[in-house]
């Protein structure tokens, strides 16, 4: 028997204008935890693709227990006892934890009557063994995230996979939720399982890895146990130069008020007659990073919709700079100078089929400067400007401007929303997850173009479920807990022990003071008679 | 199918081209009508073999007779087609913009109703007559616009049911108010434009080859081709494009999302009224007031124009030569021998395979790649066969082709 669970050897996989993966060589021993690192576009993706038979390598072969076979697609892959927990999960929202659990593999009686009773059995038996304990009977759209992906993990447990490869799964939870999964993760690997465990968070993969591969440009950089090497050490094998992990900030003075919450009440799209976000007031000022903490599904979302206008507020005000944009269009709110880099980048930051350069003009395709006469696109001048932000950003993609964003990778994606939110010069920028599945270098430049925009004056609304972030970048924090705020705190002065306390609910001090309301234009008319009479 | 790369040579050049995904759209389209056309001549070996053969090449061909004398054979399919393309056009458009424009039907029944009340009521000039067909279609396109933009109803539903309002309306409209254009001695039909208002018969510019001779169908080669720069090159095509392929980013990104979904179907009843006036007002036939249990076929066509063209106008144009061809040439088939709705049969056969030559062309690659595979199985050494990679290739660009409802970029 071969040490090696699974062995890739010499595998390159070229796509039009980029070769993906280069003669990588990498071997996943039984029994162990093996990091795979690198930066968005590093070619990890393809290398699982690879592994899973969505793509045929150009070159190169994969091994299982020291034979080579060949793989045609997830379910042959399945079949060798492959399994993976993907970033954005595969589970049907209205079914129960189990249905989804047995879904293709359902046992039968007499090959069409559902019998469910030893699957239920079964998966309650394996949710004991490995700490992954869910209510099977539960539907999955009830159920929190943490809960979903111990679906996910139970799911291939459950299709008796020893081999498990887990794409990022840390991005969608909360600290505490990481370390139970991490936790999990080490149950598993005791138990015999081998685990690949795909991740740009070094500090993760210095807890639960045994060794780590390094990507970078499609090639195989290093092997190294991690006991051996440091996080400064991997970052600079990921990224290629030193990485800088604190942002450099410059104490200054804030100005006046640019973004103005009263009162404001979202509801609740699931269940009907509650609200989401329950009167929330706050104003950002120009120059200032405010961070919205909290765990995710608090009512952030809801509130970041209110404010850009993407659903309709059910009471409450919300100013921008001088004027009242309560009931403003979206267009509006973008012309005034207000940019908005979503969370859910690929549902409302892109449409996935048009090229890059259609995509970086989405919200200003009427502008002047990207038209003829109002009606024609000027589409080489969209060029010049789409070249410049992918040369100013470092957004690598195939062909340039001409590239289908659906065949670039979820880094360059947001690193593309995030040029273009940015080159709009805002005067607020509202930053949700900007970080979101972003490796360390990616993640250094955003921060760096957000205190930019501090720094020149922009007021900036940054919501993000990593406390590091928060904490590092903010200026002021506001923990949001089940629909309101619940504190506000001093990045400074705080510790991340006390911000759990908030976010978790167990403390509860923030009175608003109104300082700065909110008046209409009729409201000021209405005055200015009143004053005459 | 542009190429900007002028570093390459010509045969890199055009082997690029043909694997781009818009030959393989080319590809699809191709394989989809030859496949009905076999399924349509298998269908008529059943029906009679000891013809079949004969009579199917009629129907490919007969339409294709150029000789001095059938002369009108030509001039009758592009006249026919003219109509066909703008309603291919009605259903392409709105289709990319993310709607589905099965109103086309009523559209182009109002529009009957607009440009023959013009020509034959008002006895105004042809171009005036176009106009108010479109205008009427427009109205028509509008509503259902209107009612999925503010009330969130589905533009199917709408459209189905205006179909039928819109078909008694025109038809109440002949029987009442409008009665002095019927010829109640002709059965109802509405006179012809030459024997009451010639002034309103689309002009052949004095040039006499045949009376089905008409400018109609540059009209409408001109109107697909302003419909392709439209969707290409405007600010408003680029919106109706993106919300097409993402309404949530169109939203998200401030267009006018209400505006848009109204104007597209507008502009879709626009060219179905069109579409209308150019085929009633070439006198290809007369408007029957009391045909109440079906609508016309034109638009129907107009469908599956749209879909075997995969929503690309100019491929439009090509599509709705094609289908004019075979239905007029089924004309021509032997009627003891075979019914000459076989025509109508292939087509409907087309419109199924549209739907299905992606998939197929999946399921075939998938086929062909589990050969490859079990022929180099056997020793899996580094060097996988040079030809084998290159099959890979191709299965890759057509497995991650986008099916038409998806593909919003395509055929550029």
């Amino acid at each position: 028997m071969s040490e090696y669970a699974i062995e890739m050897e010499h595998i390159s996989k070229s796509f039009p204008g980029i070769k993906a993966n280069d003669d990588i060589t990498i071997g996943l021993k039984k029994g162990e935890i093996h990091a795979l690192l690198g930066e968005n576009g590093a070619g990890k993706s393809t290398l699982m693709s690879v592994l899973f038979g969505m793509y045929k390598p150009d070159e190169g072969h994969i091994k299982i227990n020291g034979e080579v076979v060949e793989i045609n697609g997830p379910i042959e892959a399945n079949k060798h006892g492959i399994g993976m927990v993907h970033q954005h999960f595969k589970l049907v929202e209205v079914f129960t934890v189990l249905e989804n659990i047995i879904l293709g593999i359902e046992p039968t009686k007499f090959k069409f009557v559902l019998t469910k009773k030893e699957a239920r059995q079964r998966i309650i038996g394996l949710g004991k063994q490995y700490d992954l304990e869910v209510d099977p009977d539960a539907k999955i759209e009830d159920i929190t995230v943490a809960m979903q992906q111990k679906t996910e993990i139970l799911k291939m447990l459950y299709r008796e996979n020893d081999v498990l490869i887990f794409d990022e799964p840390t991005a969608v939870l909360t600290p505490q939720e990481i370390d139970g999964l991490l936790q999990v993760m080490r149950n598993l690997k005791n138990e015999g399982k081998s685990i690949l465990f795909i991740s740009h968070k070094l500090d993760e993969i210095m807890t639960v890895a045994d060794r780590v591969s390094v990507l970078r440009k499609g090639k195989l950089i290093a092997t190294k146990v991690v006991s051996e090497t440091t996080k400064e050490e991997l970052s600079r094998l990921m990224v290629g130069r030193d990485v800088q992990f604190s942002v450099d900030k410059k104490e200054h003075e804030f100005g006046a008020n640019v973004l103005r919450v009263r009162d404001l009440v979202m509801s609740d799209k699931i269940h009907k007659g509650l609200n989401k976000v329950n009167g929330v007031s706050f104003s950002v000022r120009s120059g200032e990073i405010v961070a919205i903490a909290g765990i995710d599904g608090n009512g952030q979302t809801e509130l970041v919709y209110g404010i850009t206008g993407l659903e309709k507020i059910v009471s409450g005000r919300v100013a921008f700079k001088d004027q009242e944009i309560t009931t403003k269009s979206i267009f509006k709110r973008n012309a005034l100078g207000m940019a908005h880099i979503p969370e859910d980048r690929q549902k409302h930051g892109l449409v996935l089929d048009y090229s890059l350069e259609n995509n970086m003009i989405l919200e200003t395709y009427w502008k002047p400067e990207f038209t003829k006469g109002k009606i024609l696109l000027d589409r080489k001048k969209i060029r010049e400007y789409s070249d410049n932000l992918i040369e100013k950003f470092d957004i690598r993609s195939g062909e340039g401007s001409k590239s289908i964003v659906r065949s670039m990778s979820g880094g360059n994606q947001q690193k593309a929303i995030v040029a273009r939110e940015i080159e709009r010069d805002p005067d607020l920028l509202i930053a949700v997850q900007p970080t979101r599945g972003l490796d360390v270098g990616a993640i250094e430049n955003i921060h760096k173009y957000i205190v930019e925009e501090r720094d020149k004056g922009r007021a900036v609304l940054l919501v993000s479920f990593e406390l590091e972030e928060v904490l590092d970048l903010s200026d002021r924090i506001l923990v949001m807990f089940n629909g309101e705020i619940v504190g506000e705190l001093n990045p400074k002065e705080t510790t991340p022990e006390e911000l759990g306390l908030y976010m978790a609910g167990a403390k509860h001090n923030y009175e608003f003071v109104e300082d700065d309301p909110i008046i209409s234009e009729k409201e000021l008319k209405k005055e200015e008679k009143e004053n005459e009479k | 199918m542009k190429n900007n790369d002028n570093t390459m040579t010509f045969p890199q050049r055009a082997l690029k081209v043909a694997k781009s995904d818009g030959a393989i759209k080319l590809y699809a389209s191709f394989a989809c009508i030859f496949i009905s056309l076999f399924i349509g001549f298998i269908f008529l070996v059943c029906l009679d073999p000891a013809h079949a053969g004969a009579e199917f090449y009629t129907m490919l061909v007969g339409g294709m007779n150029f000789s001095r004398l059938a002369m009108d054979n030509f001039f009758a399919i592009l006249a026919k087609a003219g109509p066909l393309l703008c309603c291919g056009l009605a259903v392409l458009f709105a289709y990319r913009a993310g709607m589905f424009n099965i109103g086309v039907a009523g559209q182009y029944v109002v529009g009957v109703f607009g440009s023959l009340m013009f020509a034959l009521q008002f006895n105004l000039p042809w171009y005036v007559c176009i106009l108010a067909g479109m205008l009427f279609g427009a109205i028509w396109g509008a509503i259902p616009g209107l009612l999925k933009a503010f009330c969130n109803v589905n533009e199917t539903l709408a459209g189905i049911m205006l179909n039928w309002i819109g078909l008694y309306f025109t038809n109440y409209s002949f029987q009442t108010y409008l009665s002095d254009c019927v010829n109640a001695n002709d059965g109802y039909k509405t006179f012809t434009i030459a024997s009451r208002n010639p002034g309103a018969a689309i002009p052949d510019l004095g040039i006499d080859v045949s009376s089905y001779f008409s400018i109609s169908i540059f009209i409408a080669v001109i109107v697909a081709v302003l419909i392709w720069f439209i969707m290409k090159y405007t600010t408003f095509g680029y919106q109706l494009r993106a919300s097409g392929l993402n309404k949530h980013a169109t939203k998200y990104a401030g267009m006018n999302e209400k505006r848009n979904i109204v104007v597209t179907l507008a502009i879709a009843g626009a060219l179905a009224g069109l579409g209308a006036s150019l085929y009633y007002l070439s006198g290809l036939e007369q408007w029957q007031a009391q045909w109440s249990n079906s609508l016309p076929q034109v638009p129907w066509n107009g469908i599956v124009v749209g879909f075997v063209a995969q929503l690309n106008p100019i491929g439009a144009i090509f599509a709705s030569l094609f289908i004019c061809l075979i239905s007029h040439g089924s004309r021509f088939m032997m009627q003891i021998y075979f019914p000459s709705e076989v025509a109508d049969f292939v087509v409907a056969i087309i419109v199924y395979l549209c739907g299905l030559t992606n998939f197929a062309f999946i399921l075939i690659q998938k086929y062909r790649n589990k050969r490859k595979h079990k022929d180099i199985a056997a020793p899996p050494d580094d060097g996988v066969k040079e030809e084998a990679v290159e099959e890979e290739k191709v299965v890759e660009t057509i497995v991650e082709e986008k099916t038409p409802i998806e593909a919003g970029e395509g055929g550029k």
